[in-house]
């Protein structure tokens, strides 16, 4: 049985409710479209700077955006 | 795992003694007001930070150089046993490479570990393998030299 914990997000979700392209959500954070992409599609697990950095950018709580 | 949590109770209950105040209300009220740094600032200062590459990419360089490692690494054993099965000569050259670079290694873990038993682990290796990588180099130059030990 795979117990890992692994952090999910919402950061499709809210991106697109405040109408962001990946690439300007990565301009905003200074990241790599590809970095936003890996995230978004769980393939990367952000540092809690960069999730913190991506909550200052979408003004949004850390547990708006991030979950288990 | 009880044990741990009931001493950090017993830790926050005493740090709530001494100073009257109780930090978690404390990390609340700063929660209240929010960052610090204005988002701006936070976003302004993330993308002069990630001008080099982001943490995912710094990420990646790091297993790629570790992967280039465990490769230079194999290589150089593959090779010397190479030399020593076919009867070739043999040439300290890749121990030197090979001892180097585990020695780098375990100063590096020596360094940064801060686990007591396993950093003594890594001190004694590092003192070591540093002390085979030291011995290989000056084989390899005096043997250059021309001087035979």
């Amino acid at each position: 049985m795979d117990d890992k914990l692994i952090l999910h997000n919402r950061l499709k979700e809210i991106r697109a409710e405040k109408g962001l392209s990946q690439g300007e959500l990565a301009g905003m954070v200074g990241v790599s479209r590809n970095t936003i992409t890996s995230i978004e599609t769980g393939k990367y697990c952000p540092t809690a700077k960069l999730a913190l950095i991506l909550c200052a950018a979408l003004d949004k709580k850390f547990e708006e955006i991030f979950y288990f | 795992m009880k044990d741990k949590s009931a001493s950090m109770e017993q830790a926050a209950e005493n740090a709530v003694a001494k100073t009257g105040e109780n930090p978690a209300e404390n990390a609340m009220d700063g929660a209240e007001d929010g960052s610090m740094l204005s988002r701006d600032e936070i976003l302004a200062r993330a993308q002069r930070e990630n001008q080099n590459g982001d943490e995912r990419q710094r990420s990646q360089m790091q297993w790629a150089n570790y992967a280039g490692f465990i490769a230079m690494e194999f290589a150089c054993i593959v090779i010397m046993f190479t030399q020593i099965f076919t009867g070739n000569e043999f040439t300290p050259e890749f121990f030197c490479i090979m001892f180097t670079g585990v020695a780098a290694q375990n100063i590096v873990q020596a360094c940064v570990n801060k686990n007591r038993k396993t950093r003594t682990l890594f001190i004694v290796c590092a003192a070591l393998i540093t002390a085979g990588a030291v011995a290989y180099w000056v084989f390899w130059i005096l043997g250059l030299c021309g001087i035979q030990l």
